[in-house]
């Protein structure tokens, strides 16, 4: 009696019986890997582009705060200048005009300069002996400012590193699908084997490498 | 308490002032602290100091002293301040008789001359291939002690020495001149002033005499002792050789436009007081108290000198050491 060709088993998958299921175990788990895997990728882009936004802007401010500073200080020594010059020339409507364009740190600064005894008294109210001059924090706050925004743009850096090797791992999970399906549809079974081999160590590497990336 | 007024326009005597108000600005950045400086201008003159540790001592809202710069103050000042319960970390009163029990309250954070003078001693003898070395002390402690340990440590390395005193501020540079024979190689300058070291160097120079020099920490200023080929000891290490201390070098050159790298001992000397301060803070106040009772165990991990700070039963810096620079072209370059 022969048995004929039959469209069942030109479809069927050759190979040891339990051949399918584990195919379809696999494939399944290449795919599921492979959505996780497509979502830890955006997640990262994600906060990789308002990282970069954020220190952008962090470093614009930066910029500002460490601008302000420098001209402040300048502000602060020329008007100083201007105000002992219209002083000890006895000139007081103008003495008091500087007096009034100054900032109030400035004034407190040079009101604490003038208490001071002769030999007490550093040769510029703005000094670092002046506990009223302000200038040297500003500077720490904008080097602050500006230490906070390298680390805002480095994390940037990492986020944008980390999503480009979950793409890879994203490489690794097709070529298992790939090389499942061929396992699917080759009759020789040790390439058969080769092949279900090759699959679950992409599958292997690729959830190794999305437990670590992640 | 550090010098920040010089009748020497020339002269920058700001330098730790402008350490320790850096670390301070820092420090209350950091830790979200408000705490501030009340200046005391002092250099060496003792009379002056005192006057000033008085009023400091008498204000209550003084809970810790950085400072005094030199040993001479310090041993003027410390009863004051130690009458008073203050405690007072200098970034560069180096006398070793200091930490020998009898300023209670005194701390440092730089190695002392008992380092200093055998670090002196033993890089002569291994690196200078010294026949004779001169060692010239000036009339004050400082320079004394420091003298007698570098002679003690060369006489222990089997190297010959002579010695000669000068008086300190103006020094018979002819009498030092005629004192270096041809058999005497390495000239020794632990003075207390640096512009003495100066005349001395420059008497030898024109006298056609050109002896290896080695001068000691109190004349590490360039703007005052400028030899070429000149070695200088200091507790200061270059502060840039950190990527902590870069940082804070950059933002005290943006600060005051200039840099000077080696007066950074006073930034640690103030980041100790104020830690203590912080960390024995009780409802928001500090206290001298909880000051004292805090520095002995104070510990900073990393700090801009390149060392960790903690301090031993004696109130020295643990692990304290000096470096060796020589000068070239108007700077310093570190040989040890």
């Amino acid at each position: 009696m022969k048995h004929g060709p039959s469209s069942d088993h030109a479809n069927a998958v050759h190979g040891p019986r339990w051949l399918p299921i584990v195919l379809a175990l696999l494939l399944g788990t290449a795919a599921v890997v492979s959505g996780i895997t497509a979502w830890r990728v955006a997640v990262h882009l994600g906060h990789s582009q308002t990282a970069f936004s954020v220190s952008t802007k962090a470093f614009d401010d930066t910029n500002t705060l460490g601008q302000n500073s420098t001209d402040a200080a300048n502000e602060e020594r020329s008007l100083f200048i201007a105000w002992d010059q219209a002083q000890s020339g006895g000139d007081a409507k103008t003495t008091e005009n500087i007096w009034g364009m100054m900032s109030i740190p400035a004034q407190r600064a040079i009101t604490w300069w003038i208490e001071q005894p002769l030999a007490n008294r550093p040769p510029s109210p703005f000094s670092a002996a002046n506990p009223q001059w302000t200038t040297p924090r500003t500077a720490v706050e904008a080097r602050n400012a500006s230490a906070e925004a390298s680390a805002v743009f480095a994390d940037a850096g990492d986020q944008l590193v980390q999503s480009h090797n979950l793409e890879l791992l994203e490489a690794l999970l097709a070529i298992a699908l790939l090389t499942g399906g061929l396992a699917a549809l080759i009759r020789n079974t040790s390439s058969q084997f080769i092949l279900l081999g090759v699959t679950v160590t992409a599958i292997f590497l690729a959830v190794g490498g999305l437990v670590v990336l992640w | 308490m550090a010098p920040f007024n010089s009748t020497n326009n020339d002269r920058d005597d700001s330098i730790q002032m402008n350490w320790a108000r850096v670390a301070l600005d820092n420090f209350n950045s950091d830790h979200g602290t408000a705490f501030t400086i009340e200046p005391a201008n002092v250099s060496r003159e003792t009379d002056r100091g005192v006057v000033e540790a008085t009023i400091l001592a008498a204000n209550s809202d003084v809970v810790g002293v950085v400072g005094p710069p030199t040993s001479i103050v310090a041993n003027a000042v410390g009863p004051i301040f130690d009458a008073a319960g203050l405690s007072y970390v200098s970034p560069s009163a180096t006398a070793a008789e200091l930490t020998d029990g009898h300023l209670k309250n005194f701390f440092r954070v730089v190695a002392n001359d008992s380092v200093q003078g055998p670090s002196i001693g033993q890089f002569i003898a291994s690196r200078l291939r010294p026949k004779t070395v001169l060692v010239v002390n000036d009339d004050e402690i400082y320079s004394i002690a420091l003298s007698e340990s570098i002679a003690k440590t060369l006489k222990r390395r089997g190297v010959a020495v002579k010695r000669i005193a000068v008086t300190v501020g103006s020094p018979d540079v002819d009498a030092v001149v005629d004192a270096v024979t041809d058999s005497i190689n390495v000239v020794a300058l632990p003075l207390l002033e640096a512009e003495d070291g100066q005349k001395i160097a420059d008497a030898l120079q024109a006298a056609g005499k050109r002896p290896e020099i080695i001068a000691a920490d109190s004349m590490f200023n360039l703007e005052s002792f400028n030899s070429s080929r000149a070695y200088v000891s200091t507790f200061a290490p270059d502060v840039t050789a950190t990527v902590k201390g870069a940082s804070i070098a950059r933002l005290y050159q943006q600060i005051f436009g200039s840099f000077a790298p080696y007066g950074a001992p006073a930034g640690v000397a103030m980041e100790t007081v104020l830690t203590a301060a912080l960390n024995s803070c009780e409802n928001g106040s500090a206290t001298r108290a909880g000051v004292t009772r805090t520095l002995p165990n104070i510990k900073l991990p990393r700090t801009i000198l390149g060392i960790p700070i903690s301090f031993d039963k004696n109130h020295d810096v643990v692990n304290g050491r000096f470096l060796i620079y020589k000068i070239q072209a108007n700077a310093y370059y570190l040989v040890k």
